[in-house]
């Protein structure tokens, strides 16, 4: 079964283990874009390919590029598991 | 200006160096625990060996990539990676070259590579075949292939000139050097170049057993070129980065040091088997001729030589007639070392390791030693400096370097005093 949810919490982890930002450097606004916390597109996709190893569905590309922020994330990954998706 | 024929009046010098080797971190500890004679060939530690037929290799024991690099760098880097911006950072420092403050596109990265990185693609290729394609991570696309280090490096320091990787196994790292002083004698003013490998893992070592020329014998002192009980040699991980600038340039800047100048360069290639060695040394003597010939110097100016040092007996014996043939009489008394004894033969990172020895040979008077060959070959006839290092001033020194497959490289590096 997977997770219920997805925090900020649950991403800063993935942002710490697979793309070796530090604690610190994630921010606690959830507004910040990726891009302003040093993320080039490669690393994107790690999060994306993360997200998708943890949960088990696939996050289509153009999904992975319009998750621009850290909120926009979050909430991508919230929809995907919602009963709403999984039914 | 880059122009598209080279300028042989350019010259190219080496005023940094950065090593990272079994026996030192860093170019001091390096040194001086090669002038000591102390070997870092050791019963590998990374993964168990009992399965393998050799079981000895040169690890970097308690290399930390982040004492040198971000983690962020790290995740999406290979050892091998890690290694070669470790010695870039050492090299630059070592010069008092910062990159900010010069051109972008007046700098290169050439750097030279035999396997790419290993250990990253080992543990995806894991994932990919346990679990599946979806579990192979982003990185691998950028970690693995022959050019990531030199593309980490040119990134990191913002040099856009001129950048590549070269792949002739073992003599890489002389051609590399080779490509760089093309590069400069095109208009480029600095060459990050030199090289490393990371080939100590249980695939990596797998496809090096395939070569037939490791020694299975159970002793880390198996690795004995030139000697009675050749049987082959260990590998090891780790080399040496250079920085390679046009003297004009580093003038220009007021560089502190200049090691040496890449005075002469010669390359063949046997072009007779894939594994099989060459009926005779023609080939390989041609690349030494070569080399003296650009170099305009004869072989009585030959003060050292850092040889290649196969050490299995057929491929020892190559090389002593190879020096026999281009250095003619000078062959029997000119003073012959293979400082790789210490840290095992490190493929791409093995020349600039070696090239590194002559220069601080040159600067400091003194030999780092060949060890475990105290009972020469039959034949050899070569005056190896044997278990101890020895004081002898050094203006000019030849670096010989073979690479499986039939390459052939030779260099001579020289030094004002």
């Amino acid at each position: 079964m997977p997770d219920a949810s997805f925090t900020h919490d649950d991403l800063r982890l993935i942002l710490v283990e697979r793309v070796g930002l530090d604690d610190v450097d994630v921010p606690d606004d959830p507004d910040v874009a990726f891009a302003d916390i040093g993320l080039d597109s490669l690393a994107v996709v790690e999060v994306q390919l993360a997200v998708q190893q943890r949960f088990g569905f696939t996050v289509p590309d153009e999904d992975a590029q319009s998750m621009l922020t850290l909120r926009q994330a979050v909430d991508y990954v919230n929809r995907r598991l919602s009963p709403a998706e999984v039914a | 200006m880059i122009t598209s024929l080279p300028d042989p009046r350019r010259r190219a010098v080496i005023t940094g160096i950065g090593v990272v080797a079994p026996n030192g971190i860093g170019t001091v500890a390096w040194w001086d625990a090669s002038c000591r004679g102390q070997s870092g060939i050791r019963r590998i530690e990374r993964f168990d060996p009992s399965r393998y037929a050799t079981r000895y290799a040169g690890e970097v024991a308690g290399f930390e990539p982040t004492d040198h690099i971000e983690r962020r760098i790290v995740v999406q880097t290979d050892r091998w990676t890690w290694m070669g911006l470790a010695a870039t950072q050492m090299a630059l420092d070592d010069a008092a070259f910062r990159p900010a403050e010069h051109d972008p596109y007046s700098m290169g990265v050439m750097t030279a590579s035999s396997s790419g990185g290993n250990e990253f693609g080992q543990v995806e290729i894991e994932r990919l075949w346990s679990r599946g394609p979806q579990f192979v991570g982003a990185y691998q696309s950028i970690a693995w292939f022959y050019a990531a280090t030199t593309g980490q490096i040119s990134i990191r320091h913002g040099m856009k000139g001129p950048s590549g990787v070269v792949a002739a196994e073992g003599a890489g790292g002389l051609e590399v050097l080779a490509q760089a002083r093309r590069a400069l004698r095109r208009g480029v003013d600095t060459i990050v170049s030199g090289g490393l490998e990371a080939p100590i893992g249980p695939y990596a070592l797998t496809c090096q057993m395939g070569n037939g020329r490791l020694s299975t014998v159970a002793d880390p002192a198996a690795y004995r070129p030139f000697d009675e009980r050749a049987s082959g040699y260990l590998p090891g991980e780790g080399g040496a980065i250079l920085l390679v600038e046009s003297l004009d340039a580093a003038q220009r800047r007021g560089a502190g040091s200049v090691y040496a100048e890449i005075r002469g360069y010669g390359a063949t290639h046997d072009g007779h088997h894939p594994t099989a060695a060459p009926p005779d040394a023609t080939q390989l003597a041609r690349a030494i001729s070569l080399a003296l010939r650009d170099a305009r110097i004869g072989p009585d100016e030959v003060d050292l030589v850092v040889a290649d040092g196969a050490g299995s007996a057929e491929w020892d014996a190559l090389e002593a007639q190879a020096l026999a043939g281009a250095l003619g009489e000078r062959a029997l008394t000119v003073p012959v070392t293979v400082p790789k004894t210490m840290t095992g033969r490190l493929y791409a990172g093995g020349a600039p390791l070696d090239v590194a020895a002559a220069v601080l040979a040159m600067r400091d008077g003194r030999v780092p030693p060949t060890v475990n060959a105290e009972r020469p070959a039959d034949g050899c006839g070569l005056d190896l400096v044997r278990g101890e290092s020895r004081e002898l001033p050094v203006r000019t020194a030849l670096v010989v370097a073979r690479g499986y497959g039939g390459f052939n490289s030779a260099l001579v590096l020289h030094r004002d005093i």
